[in-house]
């Protein structure tokens, strides 16, 4: 049932060739906006779980009760419930309130509106071949996720040493940089199947 | 782009969040019709679930209310793909999940503000769609510019053989780079802006 080689292409193409980040443009606030190294691992691993979380449970939804009932139009409330369900666990067991810092009333919505990358991933892994592939994807995919804002962190955290031009201060030259870091992920195209 | 009625809320998201909801757009918006088509579908969805929100928001109880505004902007997003996929399909097939992922994250971020003020029908409707129509012209000039430099060619009309396009731009790298210089852009013409924008 399981294809070692596809499972393969897909770990490569979540991390490298088909990041959420530098390929997907999935991910906002955690990958980009986000100035300290610590902050951004801290929030990007929280986002990362949730997302996680959201694929496995959208891809469920859609395979085991969306499909055979004929409802896959129902596809994108699917996917933001099971990111409002992954979400609500999340707060209960890991304290992602704290770890996220939001104080916004609508928590939720603030982090959804911020961070596409939980919808996003929600929505790929019920896009997948079956449900085993759809869990993968969301899993590597946050993996990947996680490794772009590790690394961008520390992109900007060496940029802040640099003589930035003013009017690039800031998010143009975080997106320049990723840019130019999705330019180099390239070079893997291939591995991914 | 926000009104004057600053709420809490945002002042607390800024300038950027609401661009950066457009962003995954970028992805997908490598032609003029791509963007506007994406474009298109982010304004619908904006204004369904400005509607949606204006019509029921005093009957939904407080505590359920963050939940409520993702419902309402999941349920315009779905709608908003439904139609273009009735539409236009092989568009809507070249969009992906991106046509729901963009008017659902365009739809949720325009609502924001409406958590704290009274909202009347009219006013959150005309605010809804005067920002889903910058999201339209951003995305559709965006497409333009990447199709003309990327694949030389406008609305798939080809500019002519001489011209070398500029293949990177048609990828993920030029997509985040010319983000980068239209934000730069943005900012070198509303410098006064800069300060919200940088609170992000």
């Amino acid at each position: 049932m399981i294809d070692g080689a596809k499972v393969l292409a897909l770990v490569f193409g979540c991390l490298l060739t088909d990041n959420f980040v530098f390929s997907r443009f999935f991910a906002e606030r955690s990958a980009l906006a986000e100035n300290k190294l610590s902050a951004a691992a801290r929030i990007g691993a929280a986002v990362a779980v949730i997302a996680a979380a959201a694929a496995i449970v959208s891809s469920a939804l859609y395979f085991f009760v969306l499909s055979p009932l004929k409802l896959t139009y129902l596809g994108t409330v699917t996917a933001v419930l099971s990111v409002a369900g992954a979400y609500y666990l999340a707060e209960r067991f890991l304290k992602v309130k704290e770890l996220l810092r939001f104080d916004h009333p609508t928590a939720l919505h603030a982090l959804i509106a911020v961070d596409s990358v939980l919808v996003g991933a929600a929505l790929l892994g019920a896009q997948a071949e079956n449900f085993l592939y759809g869990a993968l994807t969301g899993i590597f995919g946050a993996l990947g996720f996680l490794l772009a804002v590790v690394l961008m962190a520390g992109v900007r955290e060496r940029i802040a040493l640099s003589d930035v031009p003013e009017g690039l201060k800031g998010l143009p030259i975080s997106l320049i940089s990723a840019g130019l870091i999705a330019l180099a992920l390239i070079g893997f195209s291939g591995f991914g199947g | 782009m926000h009104s004057e009625q600053g709420t809490a809320s945002s002042k607390r998201y800024g300038l950027i969040p609401l661009m950066l909801a457009a962003l995954p757009a970028l992805a997908v918006a490598v032609s003029g019709l791509n963007g506007l088509v994406i474009g298109a579908a982010a304004l619908a969805a904006m204004a369904l679930a400005s509607l949606l929100l204006s019509l029921v928001w005093k009957f939904v109880p407080a505590w359920m209310r963050g939940f409520a505004l993702v419902l309402f902007a999941a349920t315009a997003a779905s709608m908003a793909q439904m139609a273009v996929s009735v539409a236009l399909p092989r568009v809507s097939a070249a969009l992906g999940l991106y046509l729901p992922l963009v008017a659902f994250t365009c739809a949720l971020t325009g609502l924001p503000d409406a958590y704290d003020v009274d909202h009347e029908l009219e006013d959150s409707l005309v605010r809804a769609v005067i920002r889903g129509a910058a999201y339209l012209a951003a995305l559709t000039a965006i497409g333009c510019v990447r199709e003309v430099l990327g694949a030389g060619a406008i609305f798939g009309i080809s500019l002519g053989a001489s011209f070398q396009p500029m293949r990177m731009l048609a990828l993920a790298p030029g997509g985040l780079m010319l983000a980068g210089l239209i934000l730069a852009l943005l900012r070198a013409i509303q410098p006064k802006r800069r300060k919200e924008g940088e609170g992000a």
